[in-house]
């Protein structure tokens, strides 16, 4: 057997993939994001309505 | 004069400027960088008029502005990430009210961020997968008996049984995906599992069972790859995804929350 052809990101992650990786705790069904801004301001955004529209857009 | 922020990409050490030119961040604003000691931040301003606290309150919840800022942020990351060997990205939306502010967070952070970035030099990050492999075929058919008095209780005998064995197969394969990482572990610098994706967002009809990142020296890409395959062939009820290298998101977390 061949040694495992990689897929050297040529290709473009799915959304999903990518939220689990920037969002920085993956991507939880009703988690929050924190946004840094300002100094030490931290907003916490639910992240329930985007979730909902990745599972209805699929 | 609009109300502008500064955005960071990512924070590295030995970034060549000129390997940045043309790179566009949000809003095809350039990326630039501010430096403080050894550190370069990559980073371009953006309109508080988007992203400002109230504006990301609405926007985050727009898929279609999530995706295109998660795409651009990640394209930027990825071209610094190609012009040095250490960088920490930051997580999605990280902006500052200038310049300044951001430099005093850099100084702020310094201790750990040279952690991390002596941790990330020379390595990438791996992605592992593991679904459980769909049976081959559907599963044995339950036979249908004949009519009759205890056709019932039968019936509902097998279909507590076939529940069972059900939840009983699900266990193993969390056992076995639980083992296939341990088998991979020595091949990485540092591991990190992430919560494994629910199947209304991988999109695919078999459960997720290992959702991993493996931190892997550039060196050691081959040998980490040739564990995967073998843990292809040692694992055969399970279906294993490998990808990368990405730049090293996961191993660069700074929580302080």
């Amino acid at each position: 057997m061949t040694l495992t052809q990689s897929t050297e990101l040529s290709t473009e992650p799915s959304l999903v993939d990518l939220l689990d990786r920037l969002l920085g705790k993956g991507v939880v069904i009703s988690g929050d994001v924190v946004i840094s801004l300002a100094d030490v301001d931290l907003v916490r955004i639910q992240l329930s309505a985007v979730i909902q529209s990745i599972r209805s857009s699929s | 004069m609009t109300d502008t922020g500064t955005y960071v990409y990512a924070v590295g050490r030995n970034i060549p400027a000129d390997r940045l030119a043309g790179v566009e961040g949000m809003s095809d604003t350039p990326v630039r960088t501010i430096a403080h000691r050894d550190l370069i931040a990559v980073v371009s301003t953006v309109d508080l008029a988007e992203f400002g606290e109230a504006a990301l309150r609405e926007n985050l919840e727009d898929i279609h502005w999530l995706e295109t800022t998660a795409r651009r942020h990640h394209a930027v990351v990825r071209r610094v990430n190609e012009s040095t060997t250490a960088i920490a990205p930051f997580r999605l939306v990280t902006i500052y009210r200038s310049d300044d502010a951001a430099r005093d967070r850099m100084e702020e952070l310094y201790d750990e961020l040279a952690v991390v970035l002596d941790r990330v030099d020379g390595r990438g990050e791996w992605s592992v997968k593991v679904y459980q492999r769909a049976p081959d075929g559907p599963g044995p058919k339950a036979t249908t008996s004949a009519g009759g008095a205890g056709a019932g209780v039968a019936y509902l005998e097998r279909r507590r049984a076939e529940l069972r064995e059900r939840e009983a197969a699900v266990a193993h394969q969390e056992l076995l995906s639980d083992e296939l990482f341990w088998d991979l572990v020595p091949g990485a610098a540092a591991t990190r599992r992430l919560v494994t994706q629910d199947q209304r967002l991988s999109g695919r009809s078999e459960p997720m069972t290992l959702n991993a990142a493996f931190l892997v020296d550039q060196g050691r890409t081959t040998e980490f790859l040739r564990l995967v395959d073998d843990a292809r062939s040692k694992y055969t009820s399970l279906a294993i995804e490998v990808d990368g290298p990405w730049p090293p998101y996961s191993f660069a977390v700074l929580d302080q929350t």
